[in-house]
């Protein structure tokens, strides 16, 4: 096509262009060297370990700050059963369509930053009344789209986490799901009708902080009652993540105050 | 850039500076120009192709090679960035701030001279009588046909990179594309539009929707 429609063509910001490079090659730079001080100074023992974890760990969210996505450009947000007639409340807020109402709270673990908080009580209407918080894994996994990312390079997530439970249990759910949204709901299409992957935390959960370790492949089931047409491999989960949950269940009429930090994949 | 080419520093940009920094000369400007046609406003454009290049470094471990060049992976996060922008009404590079925080580069040049080089693009933009007439008839469209119709006439960008762009259909952007030119049209009036006039870029429009 004809160059003439292109209005800016030779209008450059040379100097904020350098600028902005400078700074991109810098964090380019800071994570290449933190790996090869930790080769260079340790014993090798200590250094293989250090690989291991300075090379596999992902951060999700430290909760350092009070933005509204986490590193990998998602989004925090609660939900609970209204759309399925049920009367739970959770808090901060529910979102009804796209938009996000989640705020963080203060402090976070070791007293700084912010932590993510639900508050909530569990309906008294609905058989299996539920509560919960969502971890996106990716800027495009949230409403209205359903991209997810691949966390098969991974073997497992940690977070940290304090709260109460009156009665009832607080699941772990890694859910399966498509890329179509689905509209009445404004989530992504359960792919397993909500027979998902996933890890009983409720005993881990107490007055302190403490660290929630998870094995992908060690800690992670999916319910008894998972219909044979919904089974599928934790690979096949892992391949295409979009989000990650903290569901409260099994607790009708009851409180929940949850507190998660420091969650990251391993 | 060549697909093979872009697809090796792609991989190699990983951790590799220099590749990365190949990547970010071949597509600052052409970002740059696409933020300031939607939002007109220099300061917020550089803020936002600040935003998407960091992200984009942030992200480049989950980029999968589908047959799309890596330009319109690019323009997809200027896009979400853009709609954030609007949705907000207002703008926060948080990942430059930070970076600028940690690492201290007085070196290279100092906050007074990057805004001094802000104020003069814009001062240069504001000049621009024909630009500024014809972004603000474009103003006035519904967002999709104006992301559209930017993306096709300003950036010069193939109805097959934007629907991958958009994730959309090639019919769909041909048709929102017509839609728009037709919107156009209506509004424009006599008004000239371009340098070439009204008339003339129509058909050329319709043209590339044919």
């Amino acid at each position: 096509m004809d160059q003439k429609y292109n209005k800016l063509e030779g209008f450059e910001l040379t100097k904020n262009k350098d600028f902005l490079k400078q700074l991109l090659l810098k964090k380019i730079t800071e994570k290449k060297s933190k790996v090869s001080f930790n080769i260079k100074f340790l014993p090798v023992f200590a250094a293989l370990l250090a690989i291991a974890a300075v090379g596999m760990y992902m951060k999700i969210d430290y909760n350092n700050s009070n933005t509204k996505c986490n590193s990998l450009g998602g989004i925090w947000c609660t939900y609970d059963d209204h759309r399925y007639g049920g009367n739970s409340k959770v808090w901060p807020p529910a979102s009804t369509s796209c938009e996000n109402l989640f705020v963080k709270s203060e402090p976070g673990y070791g007293g700084r930053g912010y932590a993510v908080r639900i508050t909530g009580t569990a309906g008294t209407k609905l058989g299996s009344a539920y509560i919960g918080v969502n971890a996106f894994l990716s800027e495009h996994s949230a409403c209205p789209r359903c991209d997810g990312i691949d966390l098969r390079r991974f073997r497992g997530i940690e977070f940290k986490i304090k709260g109460s439970v009156e009665l009832g249990r607080v699941m772990f759910i890694i859910p399966h799901e498509g890329s179509a949204l689905d509209k009445k709901l404004f989530t992504c299409k359960s792919l397993t009708d909500y027979e998902d992957f996933e890890s009983d935390i409720t005993k881990d959960i107490g007055t302190k902080w403490k660290i929630v370790r998870l094995v992908f492949t060690k800690d992670f089931k999916q319910p008894n009652w998972t219909k044979p047409e919904h089974k599928v491999s934790m690979d096949e989960v892992l391949a295409n993540a979009n989000l990650l949950k903290w569901q409260y269940v099994d607790g009708k009429g009851h409180f929940v105050d949850i507190w998660i930090d420091d969650l990251q994949l391993f | 850039m060549d697909k093979n080419i872009e697809k090796k520093l792609v991989e190699e940009a990983r951790t590799n500076p220099e590749a990365f920094g190949k990547i970010f000369e071949a597509y600052y400007h052409k970002l740059l120009h696409y933020c300031i046609y939607r939002t007109m406003n220099v300061e917020i454009a550089r803020d936002l192709v600040s935003e998407t290049f960091f992200k984009a470094l942030k992200n480049l471990w989950q980029f999968k090679w589908t047959g799309a060049p890596f330009s319109s992976w690019l323009y997809r996060i200027a896009i979400n960035e853009i709609k954030m922008y609007y949705r907000h009404n207002k703008y926060e590079p948080s990942s430059m701030e930070e970076a600028m925080e940690v690492f201290n580069m007085p070196e290279l040049a100092s906050h007074k001279d990057l805004e001094a080089e802000i104020m003069q693009a814009q001062e240069k933009l504001d000049e621009n009588g024909d630009l500024a007439r014809v972004n603000k008839v474009l103003g006035t469209l519904p967002e999709k046909y104006r992301e559209v119709i930017i993306l096709r006439f300003y950036q010069e960008l193939k109805i097959e990179e934007i629907a991958l762009m958009l994730n959309s259909k090639e019919g769909t952007i041909k048709s929102v594309l017509s839609r728009g030119i037709k919107m156009l049209k209506e509004k424009l009036g006599l008004q000239p539009f371009f340098d070439s006039g009204i008339v003339e870029v129509e058909e050329q429009m319709e043209k590339e929707v044919k």
